[in-house]
């Protein structure tokens, strides 16, 4: 065998955080998987900003360490982990094609192009818009901005700082379309701003925190609950900025 | 009232696009949008608080993506975060924000203990669905549970 199980479940339970899942969903599915390879004793420590696994394997005990700097929610990726994480969880996958899937996963092509992701971010926005009563106007702008939020959020990677202050100049943004709406056309810069800014509201995260919470791992629901405020935060500071100067020029 | 579950249905939809729903689940997304905006906006027709509103709203969506994760052998989270978009207490919050910007703390205080308890129906409302289903589930989670060491 030329790689080792823990190799495989380490690659496993790095990509299930990555592209989202829950942190005791990825310790389930590795343990199971673990099983799978014929390791005798499983034990899997999985939190947001990293994971141990420590196996009973064909060398004696091995134990492995891996941070996962940056999460997304990428639900197809998602899935197919799954399917490789039951595959090897029945014994179908010796711990190399287990990687090999992974890695064969991972060079896949994201499903959906940019124009596509920009469209899709104005229909959402402008969709949530008339959900809460708004007017095809305030829509239409919120529609805008919630198209130039997903620009905004396809730039990944750096420290959390820099994803901090993008996601605050998102809200800037979506907060002056608001106050536009308002003192041109009299619209409600609330409904704007709501339906600009819904797709980055951390919807998965908080949901999240509660199937963390119910699994007992309190831990993970820390974590990732004061990543939910800290991005609810930013965003609700970017565009207060754009409304507190709105009001300063004295709109109304 | 299918005015907003429309709104809901295409929200979701498009929103499933954005955090890579796969093609062939997308129109299955889309269904939890529809539930959870008709039922949203039928308990509210029924003249329900709105707290509750959300939360039979988000139980619907919950129940149904359950459904939808055993029939279409993915996991539940593809069909569930999709249904909630409608759900989302944005607006709330940004009236929370706006008060506390015009210096009225106290509304500005109020909505936020608000928008705080509509996140949190949404959150019971999942967990009480993920409750039910997690007791009819055929192999129970290994998590929790002490294992028996090997011994050399």
């Amino acid at each position: 065998m030329s790689s080792s199980p823990l190799a495989a479940l380490l690659a496993l339970a790095a990509s299930l955080l990555e592209t989202g899942a829950e942190p005791y969903r990825v310790e389930e599915a590795v343990e199971r998987a673990g099983k799978g390879f014929g390791c005798g004793d499983v034990q899997v420590f999985v939190t947001p900003p990293g994971l141990f696994v420590g196996i009973e394997g064909p060398g004696g005990h091995e134990t492995g360490v891996r941070r996962v700097r940056s999460r997304s929610t990428d639900l197809g990726r998602l899935s197919s982990l799954n399917s490789i994480a039951r595959a090897a969880e029945r014994g179908d996958l010796t711990p190399q094609q287990c990687l090999q899937a992974i890695a064969g996963m991972q060079d896949a092509p994201a499903p959906y192009g940019l124009g596509t992701e920009l469209l899709a971010g104005a229909v959402a926005s402008a969709a949530y818009a008339w959900f809460i009563g708004a007017t095809h106007l305030e829509a239409s702008l919120a529609a805008l901005g919630g198209a130039f939020t997903i620009l905004v959020r396809r730039q990944t990677g750096g420290r959390f700082a820099e994803r901090f202050f993008r996601l605050a100049a998102s809200g800037f943004v979506v907060g002056l379309l608001g106050v536009a709406g308002h003192v041109l056309w009299r619209q409600s810069a609330g409904n704007i701003v709501a339906g600009g800014l819904v797709v980055l509201v951390p919807g998965l995260a908080l949901t999240g925190v509660l199937r963390d919470l119910l699994a007992g791992d309190f831990l993970s629901a820390a974590a990732g609950g004061l990543e939910v405020l800290t991005v609810a935060g930013a965003l609700a500071a970017g565009a207060a900025l754009a409304v507190g100067a709105g009001l300063a020029l004295g709109w109304n | 009232m299918l005015l907003s579950a429309l709104a809901g249905a295409m929200g979701a939809f498009a929103f499933a696009v954005l955090i890579r729903v796969p093609r062939r689940d997308l129109f299955f997304a889309a269904l939890g949008g529809l539930l959870s905006g008709f039922v949203y906006a039928a308990a509210g027709a029924l003249g329900l608080h709105t707290i509750a509103q959300v939360l039979l709203a988000a139980v619907a969506a919950g129940a149904l993506s359950e459904v939808l994760a055993r029939v279409r052998r993915a996991p539940a989270t593809v069909y569930l975060m999709p249904g909630l978009i409608p759900l989302v207490p944005g607006l709330l919050a940004y009236h929370a924000m706006y008060a506390l910007l015009r210096g009225d703390y106290v509304s500005g205080a109020a909505i936020a203990v608000e928008t705080i308890y509509w996140a949190a129906a949404i959150g019971v409302g999942i967990a009480l669905v993920l409750t039910v289903s997690r007791s009819f589930q055929s192999s129970p989670p290994s998590a929790g549970k002490p294992r028996a060491r090997r011994e050399p």
